[in-house]
């Protein structure tokens, strides 16, 4: 015959443990977190001392870079101001350009004579012969240039 | 001697070396304290003045004609250098040189910091900071640089060694363009470095002040181009070219000759110096023919005259025993006003001056700005030398005389300044050489600045038709400007010395008004000493020059139809 035998669990208690007590003097209990402070105080000082070392060391670089871009600027925009200098334009075109100093153009009115006949000529050409009438510049090296287009088959 | 006696004698020792030594430390820390305290400061105490950027110097259109630039320069401390030859290997590539050029430089004895090389641009600073050489160090060094070369020299002046100016604009406004200087003041330790926790004040220096002129670049270079062309083709000494704007008494160009190279480090010499001053407002001489436009504004403006007034010209008056003539010995007849300026008579204007009198006559040439300071931002002006009646040393012959611009001492700037008041409607403007001062608060515009309604605009403009006679007629037929009109007077006057008027020297000169109907500049001409001596031969063919670079530049339409033209 079986048997069964049903068991209740047991509910398990803790047993509070002991903890030994220090019996230390009230005043010494009082002055604890002081000389706590006391000892942590030179690390906070050391590193906040170091933290401020660093940050300026790195913001006096950056001013100095700060200072060597600016002076840099300055430096690129008087290169610049020299390159626009007329001086310098003017030397540039001169000598590197080939250019002259302008002097004013003489315009001179000079009448042509009139064509032959406006029906000598093709219709598309014909039409030129209204501006023959238009001055010659006379450039101040005297070379004559017509302002009319020259026409294939006459003479200029 | 018994214990007790004893101890009583030490007590009392005790307490006298004990007294002894609380006496001395009153007497430092109590009595010597702020004198001791100062010693103790001074000795880790470290001052450096933070220079201020000088202002720039800018043409009326912003092109910088006077610039500071910060270039780098580099140092050697030759006891702080630990290897001689690495640090002289590790700088040479960076700054161009070689080796052996800064090896012998390098003096391990010498505390100071020996130069190396200046004018070094920012990028090369950078390099030789980041490389870290023992014994190497950079600072900072201003320089004025002028990229537009030596362009209105006179007129911008020249800063010293001490960067302080001494000429011109740069003296005129030191004080905006100086800027205030900086201080960091640091503590240092007894090793010469800087305690990085120590006190550290930084004050920035101030910026000085960007000057705007109202001088325009182009114009200045087109006049000193023609006025050193016109100086060398009439074998002159000198010569100057006023170009003023009527309406605001803005100088838009001041050349002059002789002039200095701004950018010739030889500059300060002693055969220089001379040029330094600002010859426009600082040298006076007899203006001549032209001051007879001043007479005939007076006389018209009064009444005693008009255009077509007349006057029998001898060409001889008499006055207590003295002749005066006309320029050419010869008389013109009967002429009216407008033919007093074409033949420049000398009679014609003496009649004028006689008909207003000494005091009205007077009275117009101060209103006219002679005698006293213009007011123009230039330093060193002079009022010029005016004999009235009310001087001491005055007669008679003074009022002749000063009718066509002799026995008178005057400025160019004087000139040009009366000048432009008959071209601005009988308004006389301040002349002004700047009309911006750009600080880093703000920019301060420096308004036109009217002084005196000199003539009314109805006589201003009969005035300026009759001067347009002046340059239109046959003689000057050649120099005209076809389309243009311009009023203007040409005066020829000899050069006056001690020992009178024999030199055989003349100051040629033109003014002119353009364009005649609504001028735009009031423009002086002169050459000093030509060899062809008369303003009529020497100053208007420059003119001609001139006038068609200024109407093509400031874009001024022709007024008629230009004969021939397009």
């Amino acid at each position: 015959m079986a048997v069964v035998i049903v068991t209740s669990p047991i509910p398990r208690r803790w047993a509070p443990i002991a903890l030994p007590v220090l019996h230390l003097p009230a005043g010494i209990v009082q002055l604890a977190p002081f000389v706590l402070a006391l000892l942590l105080y030179p690390a906070f000082f050391l590193s906040v001392t170091s933290e401020a070392v660093t940050t300026g060391s790195s913001v006096e670089k950056l001013r100095l870079e700060r200072d060597n871009w600016r002076h840099q600027n300055r430096q690129l925009e008087f290169e610049l101001s020299k390159l626009q200098s007329l001086a310098w334009v003017e030397n540039e075109a001169v000598k590197r350009l080939g250019m002259r100093p302008s002097r004013p153009a003489i315009y001179m009115s000079m009448d042509r004579p009139p064509p032959a006949s406006d029906r000598l000529l093709p219709r598309s050409l014909a039409r030129h012969e209204s501006t023959q009438r238009n001055p010659l510049l006379v450039t101040e090296t005297g070379v004559e240039i017509s302002t009319v287009p020259s026409i294939p088959g006459q003479r200029p | 001697m018994s214990a007790q006696l004893r101890i009583t004698w030490m007590g009392i020792l005790f307490l006298g070396i004990g007294l002894l030594i609380i006496v001395r430390l009153v007497f430092f820390q109590v009595v010597q304290h702020s004198e001791l305290k100062a010693k103790a400061a001074a000795s880790h105490r470290h001052q450096v003045t933070v220079p201020p950027r000088r202002g720039d110097i800018l043409d009326r259109n912003g092109q910088p004609l006077a610039i500071t630039v910060m270039y780098g320069l580099v140092e050697i401390i030759g006891p702080q250098v630990k290897n001689h030859e690495l640090a002289a290997s590790q700088l040479a590539p960076l700054i161009g040189m070689r080796p052996e050029e800064i090896l012998a430089r390098i003096d391990p004895r010498n505390p100071a910091p020996v130069l190396i090389k200046s004018g070094l641009p920012a990028a090369v600073v950078a390099n030789i900071q980041g490389a870290e050489i023992s014994g190497v160090t950079t600072r900072s060094d201003h320089s004025r640089h002028y990229p537009e070369g030596s362009l209105a020299s006179r007129v911008i002046g020249l800063v010293g060694t001490e960067f302080h100016g001494l000429g011109g604009i740069e003296h005129y406004y030191d004080d905006e363009l100086a800027g205030i200087a900086g201080l960091l003041d640091t503590e240092l330790d007894s090793a010469q470095q800087e305690i990085i926790l120590g006190r550290k004040i930084r004050v920035p220096a101030q910026d000085g002040a960007d000057i705007v002129l109202t001088i325009d670049r182009y114009t200045q270079r087109t006049a000193e181009r023609l006025l050193a062309d016109a100086v060398a083709s009439n074998k002159s000494t000198g010569g100057s070219i006023i170009i003023m704007e009527p309406s605001t008494g803005g100088v838009l160009a001041s050349a002059t000759l002789p002039t200095y190279d701004l950018n010739d480090e030889r500059r300060f010499r002693p055969e220089t110096t001379a040029l330094f001053k600002s010859s426009e407002v600082a040298d006076q001489y007899e203006p001549g023919s032209v001051l007879k436009v001043l007479t005939m504004a007076a006389g018209l403006e009064d009444g005693v005259v008009n255009p077509q007034s007349t006057v029998n010209d001898t060409g001889l008056v008499t006055l207590n025993g003295v002749a005066v003539r006309n320029w050419n010995l010869v008389g013109n007849g009967i002429i009216n006003m407008t033919e007093v300026l074409i033949h420049s008579s000398n009679i014609g204007a003496q009649y004028v001056a006689s008909r207003l009198g000494p005091d009205r006559f007077y009275d117009y040439f101060t209103r006219f700005g002679f005698g006293k300071l213009t007011g123009v931002d230039l330093p060193g002006e002079i009022p010029g030398m005016v004999r009235t009646n009310r001087t001491s040393d005055w007669n008679k012959l003074d009022l002749i005389t000063n009718s066509f611009g002799q026995g008178i001492a005057v400025t160019s700037m004087q000139v040009v300044t009366a000048m432009s008041a008959i071209a601005n409607d009988g308004l006389r403007m301040r002349p002004r050489l700047v009309r911006e001062i750009r600080t880093p608060n703000g920019v301060q515009t420096i308004p036109p600045e009217p002084v005196e309604q000199v003539i009314s605009p109805r006589t201003a403009q009969t005035l300026r038709g009759m001067m347009v006679h002046v340059l239109e007629q046959k003689a000057l037929e050649q120099w005209r400007l076809p389309g243009y009109h311009a009023a203007g007077k040409t005066g020829t006057a000899d050069y006056a010395t001690i020992a009178g008027y024999k030199t055989g020297k003349t100051f040629a000169s033109v003014v002119a008004l353009a364009p005649a109907e609504a001028p735009r500049f009031a423009i002086l001409i002169r050459l000093d000493a030509p060899e062809a001596i008369y303003g009529g031969r020497v100053a208007v063919p420059v003119l001609a020059e001139l006038l068609p670079a200024l109407y093509t530049y400031y874009r001024v339409p022709p007024s008629e139809a230009i004969p021939g033209g397009q």
